[in-house]
């Protein structure tokens, strides 16, 4: 019998079970649409995008400014600590602190310094900077451990490790560092515009009124400008132009909110002791069945629909993915690539949080926005990675053509990559899944948003400590399945 | 100067990556000599330089045979590595977004004789494999040491150049030690030759004594070896 353990059959295994439990979790879902008139709201908002209003430009080009500051300053933060957090990451307690603070979305950081310091510039800067430490830390430990230098060869033996660090690995691996760290901009853009939506000023705050005041054509206007904003960095974001614009944020953002301390001290000693252990007459009874009460009413059913969400959005996000790159690449359909490759920039530059805003005003409450914008965002993401890819692969002069070419050549040599870049997207939408909560699917952001509302520090720090341990156990998983199906290297960047 | 060898190994075993590619080897360097090792690859030659090298960090230059430089860099930044440790981090620092001029002048001088001079500012992923390997020669001189290791060093530059280099390297290092494919280079440059084969040391003396026989036998495929 012929042996068919084929490299493919192991991808072809994988795939079946993100299939099979896919279409579990959309038959599990609440998917409904129960918006009565969808198509009145759709014509709404693309009036609004044809015709956006810019008019107010004071207001607009405030937004603008805070966005951008937010995001490169909490990201400039974000870097100098993840690059000496990364100097450490070999030490098991630096990578597990790392894993932790990125693991907690920045709008739960958001979320809590905003119990701390109010509607301030620290707030929002803090809110991005301590995940994208998180992420920077390991990022660029990966990066630099890949550095084939090893200047202990071919350095004198008493060169300082500073010295030969920095003529070493660093400079080896200066453009990639810097490369991901201009990606890591566009995340943070996105990042502080979406602050907007718990009182910040940035993009994302009058995106929201607009919205909710039924405004479209301001909110088309806002639309758009965001998405200018991010396509448009490499020509605004020069390098030699950072400090300048550093000095410019620090002086612009919002800092005068005058810090309360008896406020912030209140919060760290009193608002989130769990509420038992505050009385004076404390038992032991009464905590576990706070906690069992927590346990039973939120955060188990908040983890629930948080999977069910994620696992929907994956497969939506694999089919995706799979559908759309063969459209932005040259090698299948010639010139055509510019309009596949647009559509896929609008999608990764929309932030899922947005898209999920907007689908809701259209579909009404039900997961079903939330796994269609989690997959747009994500296979968008992944799809322009294949694509970009697919021109990469070397070609025999007798090819194959059109969908000979796709099915044999290119398709199968991008699989692996695919799994490896789908799993590794499976941890952030797991993330985002969570979230979206604060839209009203009743995932995990839901819980910890209705908390905070109620004034419940206790209760929402708990439920964002379980949030981060789900992160961090599926993180977990898909790196042990990506080194299991060997594909791990692939992730690049 | 004494007479004490510079490396000396005594029935030593040498493993790579778990696996015995060396074993029970004996061997002497004295200060002045000029050693070429020959042997089909895989025989040991890189192993047994980095032994040689452990054993005289101190005053040895390593030429590696991965040229192990930085890409991103210019072909000065690379050689400058070989003296990072003669000044401060921040001079250091400085010294990678705007040279300083003294060793901009040494370095230019050195480019000069490695055929380099017009690639000075280049970034070394532009270069060929010659001229990196010819970057990675210069690197180790700037290191002004007493010994120079060369593993491989001068595989990709033309047999002119290389003859010239050698003489470079030979003329700048006291003792040369140099780990080579080319036999003829081999017994026409070095004074001694160390031949491996089949994890033993099958010769060890004058070029002039070594043998068209036992030159046959270094280089012949160790069929017998893989089939055991």
């Amino acid at each position: 019998m012929m042996d068919t353990r084929t490299t493919a059959g192991s991808y072809r295994n994988i795939t079946l079970v993100v299939a099979i439990l896919g279409l579990l979790a959309f038959a599990l879902a609440d998917i409904e649409i129960s918006h009565h008139d969808p198509y009145a709201a759709l014509q709404n908002i693309l009036q609004g995008l044809i015709q956006p209003d810019l008019s107010d430009t004071e207001y607009l080009l405030s937004a603008l400014a805070n966005t951008i500051s937010f995001a490169l300053v909490g990201l400039s933060l974000a870097a100098v600590t993840g690059l000496i957090l990364s100097h450490y990451h070999r030490w098991p307690l630096v990578a597990h602190f790392c894993a932790f603070i990125r693991s907690i979305h920045e709008l739960f950081w958001a979320l809590i310094f905003l119990q701390m310091f109010g509607l301030s510039a620290i707030t929002g800067i803090l809110a991005i900077a301590i995940p994208y430490s998180g992420t920077f830390g390991r990022v660029f430990n990966d990066i630099l451990a890949r550095s084939t230098v090893e200047p202990q060869l071919i350095v004198a033996q008493s060169t300082s490790k500073l010295s030969a660090w920095l003529y070493g690995p660093l400079a080896q691996c200066w453009p990639v560092l810097l490369r991901y760290t201009r990606y890591r901009l566009e995340c943070a853009l996105r990042s502080a515009t979406v602050l907007g939506f718990i009182g910040l000023p940035t993009l994302g705050y009058y995106l929201e009124t607009a919205f909710s005041q039924g405004d479209y054509q301001q909110a088309g206007g806002l639309l758009l400008l965001s998405f200018a904003l991010i396509a448009t960095i490499k020509w605004w974001l020069r390098t030699w132009l950072i400090p300048g614009y550093l000095i410019a944020a620090m002086i612009y953002l919002p800092w005068k909110t005058p810090l309360e301390w008896q406020y912030l001290w209140r919060f760290i000693s009193q608002d989130i002791v769990p509420q038992p252990l505050r009385s004076a007459d404390f038992q032991l009874e009464q905590l576990t069945s706070w906690l069992f009460e927590i346990v039973s009413q939120q955060i188990l059913p908040g983890i629930w629909a948080t999977l069910l969400l994620s696992v929907a959005a994956l497969l939506l996000t694999a089919l995706l993915a799979l559908s759309l790159w063969p459209f932005a690449s040259r090698l299948l359909v010639g010139h055509g690539q510019v309009g596949g490759h647009g559509l896929l920039i609008i999608l990764r530059t929309t932030p899922e949080f947005v898209i999920t805003f907007i689908l809701m005003l259209l579909l009404g409450p039900s997961m079903l926005p939330a796994i269609i914008a989690l997959a747009l965002h994500n296979g968008g993401i992944i799809a322009y990675l294949l694509a970009r890819n697919s021109e990469q692969i070397k070609l025999r002069v007798d090819q194959a053509c059109g969908l000979d070419l796709w099915s044999y050549q290119l398709q199968p040599q991008l699989y692996p990559s695919f799994i490896a870049w789908l799993f590794y997207r499976f941890e952030v939408i797991l993330r985002e899944s969570a979230i979206l909560g604060m839209l009203g699917v009743t995932t995990l952001g839901f819980y910890i948003d209705s908390a905070f509302e109620a004034l419940h520090f206790d209760i929402a720090l708990l439920l964002i400590l379980a949030t981060a341990i789900i992160n961090i156990t599926v993180n977990y998983c898909s790196l042990r399945l990506r080194q299991s199906l060997k594909v791990d290297n692939l992730v690049l960047l | 100067m004494t007479d004490a060898p510079l490396f000396a190994l005594h029935n030593k075993s040498i493993a790579f990556k778990q696996h015995q590619v060396l074993s029970n080897i004996s061997l002497e360097i004295k200060h002045g000599e000029t050693v070429a090792i020959i042997g089909i690859s895989g025989c040991g030659k890189s192993s047994l330089l980095k032994v040689l090298f452990e054993q005289q960090r101190q005053q040895s230059a390593l030429c590696p045979q991965q040229p192990m430089l930085v890409e991103s860099l210019s072909v000065y930044h690379n050689i400058y590595m070989g003296q990072l440790q003669q000044h401060h981090f921040l001079y250091n620092l400085i010294n990678l977004m705007r040279p300083f001029a003294a060793p901009k002048a040494q370095i230019s001088a050195l480019t000069k004789l490695v055929g380099l001079e017009p690639q000075l500012f280049t970034s070394v992923d532009q270069l060929s494999g010659g001229q990196q390997q010819r970057t990675a020669i210069a690197r180790a001189l700037y290191q002004q040491q007493a010994i120079f290791l060369g593993d491989e060093p001068l595989s990709s530059v033309d047999p002119v150049q290389a003859t010239s280099l050698l003489a470079l390297i030979k003329s700048r290092h006291d003792t040369v030690v140099i780990a080579l494919h080319n036999k003829e280079m081999a017994l026409s440059e070095f004074d001694r030759i160390i031949a491996l084969s089949n994890t033993h040391i099958i010769f060890d003396g004058p070029a002039t004594q070594l043998s068209d026989e036992l030159i046959a036998t270094v280089y012949q495929q160790p069929d017998t070896v893989i089939s055991k």
